[in-house]
């Protein structure tokens, strides 16, 4: 199928099959189990997720089951029959919450941590920098660090982060440094903010968890094709190559209103998206383990696999905004 | 076949923004490459009915569907 058809097709199934579907089982589990919490997030019963997945040069509808009853329900041969054949069809099984690192308390602190200013609900630790002679910093996105222009210098930033269950004071690592102000009149380049680590926080400033040791800046992107990889609050390590660059107008919606932003870089993931909610400020670092954007905002739609496009700030721009240089071995730190 | 260079992209990538500039229907417009050959790259925030380029002076145009870009917050 092409792939703009597959994306109908998924989306009136996700309508017209799974939602009645889920619907249907909350009901009846509520009646069955009245205790049970039936908060959304918590209560919906495992079904199916649909999505796009690639088949040669083709696209067909991809159907992910959690129970294996539903491997055989009227609704999957539902599925089949609207997707007339082109469907591939797998058991996933119960998709657990983990304790993860990375959404979890972290001393020393590391590249990829859940933090956020203590008014925020939580965003990633991106990397560590300075301003020469200066202390060592936090860096990561303004909405993640500066409450979209909002907070004020010295205000206290937490990790994890308050959605992680992080508090003020307990969990205070960082005061906000500055941030770049960003715009609702003119196209802005960057999201990005620093944070001064209080003293007696330790950092661990060149640990890419997973991936590797942390080598330093990379060259602009002027490129597409190149792997990147990140580490993100909500994601973890995710893989991803960069399908456009220098991309104008990128109109990005915030709680304060529609921003534009110029010159950015645009990531596809290589499974499913690149990043989602909660991995605003991850540091995006290529191949050989060379910083190069500051991740910060993503689409729900686009890309190989339909699972959204991610957008990131090019780093060289972030750290001459901000005035400071990167940090990637302990002897910068010092 | 004259290979497209990424200054004769950007240089086609400024007057697409120029012509597009009153459609609210531009998620963002940048570079691209197929092959050797530099491109544009132009994300939509919904799909379009009427008429968009596929070139812009030999520069080829790949359009793409991708919705509303927000934040990455939680």
């Amino acid at each position: 199928m092409h792939i703009d058809s597959v994306r109908e097709l998924k989306a009136m199934i996700r309508e017209s099959v799974v939602r009645p579907f889920a619907e249907t089982a909350l009901e009846l589990a509520s009646v069955a189990l009245a205790a049970r919490n039936l908060d959304p997030r918590h209560g919906e019963p495992r079904a199916f997720a649909v999505g796009v997945a690639p088949h040669g040069r083709s696209y067909r509808l991809a159907v992910r089951v959690q129970r294996r009853a539903l491997l055989h329900s009227p609704a999957l041969e539902r599925m089949a029959r609207l997707a007339k054949g082109e469907i591939e069809v797998r058991y996933i099984g119960r998709v657990a919450k983990r304790a993860l690192w990375y959404r979890s308390r972290t001393r020393p602190l590391r590249i990829g941590g859940s933090i956020g200013h203590h008014k925020i609900t939580a965003g990633t630790l991106g990397c560590f920098v300075r301003r020469e002679g200066g202390a060592l910093l936090v860096l990561s996105n303004n909405h993640v660090l500066a409450d979209e222009n909002r907070a004020r210098s010295g205000d206290p930033v937490i990790q994890p982060g308050n959605y992680d269950r992080g508090n003020d004071p307990a969990d205070r690592v960082a005061l906000l440094d500055r941030f770049v102000r960003m715009s609702a009149r003119k196209p802005n380049l960057v999201d990005c903010a620093t944070a001064s680590v209080i003293e007696g926080i330790e950092a661990d400033v060149s640990k890419l968890t997973g991936i590797g040791k942390l080598r330093g800046l990379g060259p602009p992107v002027v490129e597409t094709g190149g792997r990147v990889h990140k580490i993100g609050r909500t994601t973890g390590i995710t893989r991803g190559r960069v399908t456009a660059f220098e991309l104008d107008d990128v109109v990005v919606e915030y709680d304060i209103g529609d921003l534009t932003f110029d010159d950015q870089i645009e990531i596809d993931g290589e499974r499913g998206a690149f990043s989602d909610g909660g991995d605003s400020g991850s540091l995006i670092v290529n191949d050989a383990r060379e910083a190069v954007g500051l991740l910060f905002a993503g689409s729900d739609q686009g890309g190989r696999n339909d699972a959204g496009l991610t957008y990131a700030n090019p780093m060289h721009t972030v750290l001459k905004k901000l005035g400071v240089d990167l940090v990637s071995s302990q002897g910068d730190a010092t | 076949m004259t290979r497209i260079a990424i200054d004769q992209a950007r240089a086609a990538k400024a007057k697409l923004k120029r012509e597009l500039e009153t459609r609210g229907i531009v998620a963002a417009i940048g570079l691209t490459k197929i092959g050797d050959d530099y491109c544009l790259k132009l994300n939509l925030r919904f799909p379009e009915s009427a008429r968009l380029p596929d070139t812009v002076d030999g520069v080829t145009v790949i359009k793409e569907v991708v919705g509303p870009i927000r934040k990455r917050a939680v």
